[in-house]
């Protein structure tokens, strides 16, 4: 049987079993072991109750649960498809439908995904205890580790099955690459929909290191800084919103036991880094690429800052080099790959990518090109990006209305679909940067049959946080450019 | 200028309102992030620099981490009023 993303906290269960494997709020730890017992549960109850779904779904907390389901789906083989709370009854019920789960599990006994669903409560399972030896056959033999969803610029999420293979490829990286040890403080700090929460918690269960899982905030950047100096977090994976929200604070802050610091999700400022490179003096930085679609990342850059500072384009740090076993094509409007030192569009193939979206036969985004004598299927990423004369990547821009929000993927036409059709009328979203340069929507519409109340609390229940306006603005007209488009560069102005 | 206790709620209201883009909102000293939709984390920010504009002070991060509550944020600015 294939190994599954399991297997290295199973290896680990039996190296450490009474390391401290998770860390949930309130201070509740669990040390391999224990989870191991969780998980064994949960993986015995799929076994019993003959689960030959390929895709699990898993309604997600920050509890012991949630770790143990994860962990339990992919040793049994499936994919598990993670479902937040957070987000809008309406998305989760695109996703269950889109997936075709038909098998959820949950902490919470009253929720509900309709009647076709059965929903396995993993609080009320009955205790079996199991520990050693510590081995979880797969019973299904799915190529696919996980699902996550993103935004889609026709107004639809779209599903990205990543496999458990490029998965491993990018662990097989990271170990090869940086040291870590079952000393080492891991946080998982994002929500289990985004991808980097895959190498936080994965990540810490390679070398039985402990993973502490944060509490709910709405002022997240403050009780990251909490937790990394409560809790001695030596190995950090963070959006670059975190360092722009805390950059006048972090002159106040030394964290000498971070030893690695992750960046991906965002452009890096040079500038903003320099600063944390202070807050973190014995860390290494590495600024990392990825997309969903290409297992959580792709790239590094290790940051030096004397290096970083002749490297940087308009203060972007380098995404540096991509992983050896990805080839890269940068190619011009017309689809011509470009010459080395130009712009163009970053189109990525390999065993880390995915080779479609769940249930989308045809997607633009894919294309074959012939490169190095071999025909490829390439990922066009839309990100505009050239090398320069170190062999360095650089992120220069997008080339279409995809906008980063504190590390979330938005495509603004996702957002202006869902408008229009709430309050019957044109929308535009734009997105607009404070003197940090984090990023923030507003939306306008033109003469629209609700109010701003109204379309404020229907926007809440149709997209996710992340995706909500921090602005509505109702004008009469929308600007409309020389050819007829609407205009939102004279948009951002309006703001 | 100093401000008593009594002084600091009504200047925090109007502050509230305006960094919130709430014009009806009454604050309460039990009140937090999750009771106002628009408090997060970048409008935390400017909620904490309008703060420091109005009193005349600067919020440590030791204290910022500290205050999860309005009742937080008064007791805070108290504190560096009389510092």
């Amino acid at each position: 049987m294939e190994k599954t993303i399991a297997h290295y906290f199973l290896e680990n269960c039996r190296r450490f079993p009474q390391q401290t494997a998770i860390v949930v709020p309130k201070d509740k730890s669990y040390t391999y072991e224990e989870l191991f017992q969780q998980v064994h549960l949960i993986y015995q109850h799929l076994v019993a109750q003959n689960i030959t779904d390929t895709r699990i779904g898993i309604y997600c907390t920050n509890d012991v649960w949630t770790v143990a389901a994860i962990l339990a789906v992919s040793a049994y083989g499936a994919a598990y498809v993670p479902i937040n709370p957070k987000f809008p009854t309406s998305r989760n019920a695109f996703i269950v439908a889109d997936c075709n789960l038909r098998c959820v599990l949950s902490s919470e006994p009253t929720i509900f995904f309709g009647e076709n669903i059965s929903l396995i409560c993993l609080s009320q399972l009955n205790n079996t205890e199991q520990v050693a030896p510590y081995y979880l056959n797969p019973q299904l033999a799915v190529d696919v580790a996980y699902i996550l969803y993103t935004s889609g610029s026709t107004g639809v999420p779209k599903g990205v099955p990543v496999k458990g293979e490029s998965v491993a490829m990018l662990f097989d990286f990271l170990l090869q690459n940086y040291h870590f040890s079952e000393k080492d403080t891991f946080l998982q700090c994002f929500e289990w929909t985004f991808d980097m929460s895959v190498l936080c918690l994965f990540g810490a269960f390679l070398k039985g290191s402990c993973c502490y899982l944060m509490e709910e905030s709405s002022i997240k950047w403050v009780q990251i800084l909490q937790y990394i100096q409560q809790y001695k977090i030596s190995v950090l994976a963070l959006v670059p919103s975190v360092i722009a929200l805390s950059q006048k604070y972090l002159p106040q802050l030394v964290f000498s036991h971070v030893r690695y610091c992750f960046f991906s999700g965002e452009a890096l400022l040079h500038s903003h880094t320099a600063v944390w490179a202070k807050t973190v003096p014995l860390a290494q930085i590495v600024n990392m690429y990825g997309l969903t679609e290409s297992a959580i990342v792709i790239s590094y850059y290790n940051f030096e800052e004397n290096i970083s500072a002749k490297e940087s384009v308009n203060d972007i740090v380098p995404i540096g080099h991509f992983f050896p076993e990805t080839t890269i094509l940068l190619v011009n409007e017309k689809g011509d790959e470009v010459n080395s030192g130009e712009i163009g569009e970053l189109c990525l193939a390999g065993k880390q990518l995915i080779v479609a979206y769940i249930n989308q036969v045809h997607e633009e985004r894919f294309f074959y090109y012939q490169k190095n004598a071999q025909t490829l299927l390439f990922y066009r990423s839309g990100d505009l990006v050239k090398r320069n004369k170190w062999g360095n990547y650089l992120y220069i821009g997008r080339n279409d209305e995809q906008v980063q929000i504190q590390g979330y993927r938005v495509e603004l036409k996702e957002i202006e679909e869902v408008l229009s059709k709430i309050a019957h009328c044109r929308a535009a979203v734009v997105a607009k940067e404070d003197e940090n340069k984090n990023a923030y929507l507003v939306a306008f519409v033109e003469k629209p049959t609700l109010d701003l109340t109204s379309i404020a609390q229907k926007m809440q229940e149709l997209v996710s946080f992340y995706m909500l306006p921090k602005k509505i603005i109702i004008l009469n007209e929308l600007p409309l450019s020389l050819n007829g488009k609407i205009d939102k560069k004279t948009l951002k102005t309006m703001v | 200028m100093s401000y008593n206790i009594d002084e600091i709620m009504p200047k925090l209201q109007v502050i509230f309102r305006e960094v919130f883009d709430e014009p009806n909102l009454i604050i309460k000293p039990e009140l937090t992030a999750n009771d106002v939709a628009q408090w997060d984390s970048l409008t935390h920010i400017a909620m904490i620099n309008s703060v420091e504009q109005t009193f005349g002070i600067v919020i440590p991060f030791q204290m910022l981490m500290e205050m999860e509550s309005v009742g937080d944020l008064v007791q805070g600015i108290s504190q560096l009023l009389q510092s």
